[in-house]
């Protein structure tokens, strides 16, 4: 009951303050939003070593084609650095691939495509930054793309975004004999680089 | 889905647009103002669980509401804020605290504030829609069940989010 209430409170919080910004300039230096959206991790390149529960030292090297589909759920914070470059700052919960759900923590660049900057709709951006999982070693993410922006009125903006991605990280291993999760005593090297494209939308107040 | 009232013959026809929500993903129409009422016919996988890896496959489910509203709140001079309510009917096949999919139906009902925009022909809304009824899952020849469908009831305090283009 309490974490209904936590998230209905946070829904406000979200949405009061920018319906009562109604009649300022959109155009602001700062402005937050939320953003969601799905990803598909098309191709991993895995490699990792473990030790089986006889002893045996089991090295395994594989690429992995993937229609699984992903989501996206994110908030973000940004500045204006100029008229045609800002900055934003992304965090929430993404799914990177397969049993790989990790908390983000992005910095994304967004650059205009023409001078008078985000009074037009269209802007690149490239980010980076790192992603956190349970019990795994931190994980890189890397994304490009392209992102269109409406505006919708003074106060609230809708950004649509398509881009790519790669990623870093650390994927939990099974034995395929034992059929378990290799626990971390027994894990060597575990690395995926992960490659693939996403689509988002996001609501900018 | 948006639900603005027009008056009769003054106001779009059709609205189309997204729904987006931690419990669905989909596509919703509304149409054929008729007073203060409003038809919204939605169509959406049921995603419900899905992000936190408990349901592996999503379901698909279908709900119809017939939304009444008050005239819309000027917010500023290109916003107005819509609010609207309605009964309605519930059908699809779908998961629920357990991890079979099944067939549900019940009676419905939908609650929803939309901000209608004039620069953009969009409409952005955030609804809340709860549903009552019955879910059918089947096992084996001998192991039928039927149930009350509880995420209808439990996980309606989560809101959709709709994006409609108004033609």
């Amino acid at each position: 009951m309490m974490k209904r209430l936590h998230i209905m409170m946070l829904l406000a919080s979200v949405l009061v303050p920018a319906v009562t910004m109604a009649g300022k300039d959109f155009h602001g230096k700062f402005h937050y939003g939320v953003e969601w959206g799905v990803s598909n991790t098309f191709a991993s390149w895995t490699h990792c070593t473990f030790q089986t529960t006889e002893g045996y030292v089991v090295e395994n090297r594989d690429v992995e084609y993937s229609a699984l589909m992903n989501a996206n759920v994110l908030g973000f914070v940004s500045m204006d650095i100029s008229k045609w470059v800002w900055l934003s700052a992304y965090s929430g919960y993404t799914g990177l691939k397969k049993g790989e759900h990790v908390i983000p923590l992005t910095l994304r660049g967004s650059f205009a495509l023409n001078r008078t900057g985000t009074a037009n709709p269209g802007a690149v951006f490239i980010e980076g930054g790192c992603g956190f999982r349970k019990g795994a070693r931190v994980s890189a993410i890397a994304r490009a793309g392209y992102t269109y922006r409406v505006i919708l009125s003074s106060f609230m903006a809708l950004d649509l975004t398509a881009g790519a991605h790669l990623t870093f990280s650390h994927p939990d291993v099974y034995d395929k004999y034992s059929e378990r999760k290799v626990p971390p005593e027994a894990l060597g090297v575990s690395s995926s680089l992960n490659t693939g494209v996403f689509l988002s939308m996001a609501l900018v107040f | 889905m948006c639900l603005p009232t027009y008056a009769a013959g003054s106001g779009p026809d059709v609205e189309v647009g997204v729904i987006s929500s931690p419990r669905s993903a989909g596509a919703g129409v509304s149409f054929a103002p008729r007073g203060n009422s409003r038809s919204v016919l939605r169509l959406y996988a049921d995603v419900l669980d899905m992000i936190g890896g408990k349901h592996k496959s999503p379901g698909v489910k279908a709900d119809y509401h017939l939304m009444f509203s008050h005239s819309p709140i000027q917010v500023n001079d290109d916003t107005h804020l819509v609010l609207s309510i309605g009964p309605g009917v519930a059908m699809g096949y779908v998961s629920d605290t357990d991890f079979d999919h099944g067939f549900a139906a019940g009676v419905s009902c939908m609650a929803s504030a939309a901000l209608r925009f004039s620069r953009v022909p969009l409409t952005v809304s955030m609804d809340f829609s709860v549903t009552a009824g019955f879910r059918a899952t089947q096992k084996s020849q001998f192991d039928q069940t039927l149930t009350l469908y509880k995420n209808g009831l439990r996980r309606c305090w989560i809101p959709e989010l709709t994006i409609a283009y108004r033609f």
